[in-house]
């Protein structure tokens, strides 16, 4: 950033910001669900009480990864090229 | 601990890592061939979504859900890897 790679430098690095943004966003809320579930462990209650919680948090970091996926090489590959 | 892990998921996530460096070469390598450059970014951007397909279908579990999600998960992916390759190519 130091070197004027600013949110307002141009079209891409405003593009950049935004989904690089969202994404960590995205990680914030995977973390705190990590760490509702981490919570609910120490409650004692039967996998299969918190097996929709469990599988529901595994498929939602997993799209995190999806979306990665798809935004690392866009931003990274394709417009470096 | 034998975990339980199925052969088939342990294969996609391998099949993954290789596409993974195949789009590092492809997106890195300038072969000082404007077109021929064109075509691997393109390629970079097909792989991406097709790798997106696997972990939606695998890992997410897409695989076994009701069709409407398939459909849904497929439909997506192929729509936007169409759009996305014909945006960069144009």
């Amino acid at each position: 950033m130091s070197t004027g790679h600013t949110p307002t430098a141009n079209v891409f690095f405003t593009m950049y910001y935004v989904l690089t943004g969202i994404h960590l966003l995205h990680v914030l809320i995977g973390a705190g669900l990590l760490a509702i579930w981490s919570i609910s462990l120490k409650g004692r209650r039967s996998f299969t009480a918190s097996q929709r919680l469990t599988e529901g948090i595994a498929v939602y970091w997993h799209m995190v990864d999806l979306l990665w996926l798809l935004i690392f090489p866009l931003v990274y590959l394709v417009c470096a090229a | 601990m034998r975990l339980g892990v199925p052969a088939r998921t342990t294969a996609i996530w391998l099949i993954l890592i290789l596409a993974s460096f195949l789009t590092w070469w492809l997106g890195t390598n300038d072969s000082r061939d404007q077109l021929s450059d064109r075509v691997m970014i393109a390629a970079v951007i097909v792989i991406a979504f097709l790798k997106a397909y696997l972990v939606g279908m695998e890992f997410m579990e897409v695989r076994g859900a009701p069709t409407v999600l398939r459909a849904l998960l497929t439909g997506w992916v192929g729509l936007f890897a169409v759009a996305v390759t014909t945006l960069y190519l144009a």
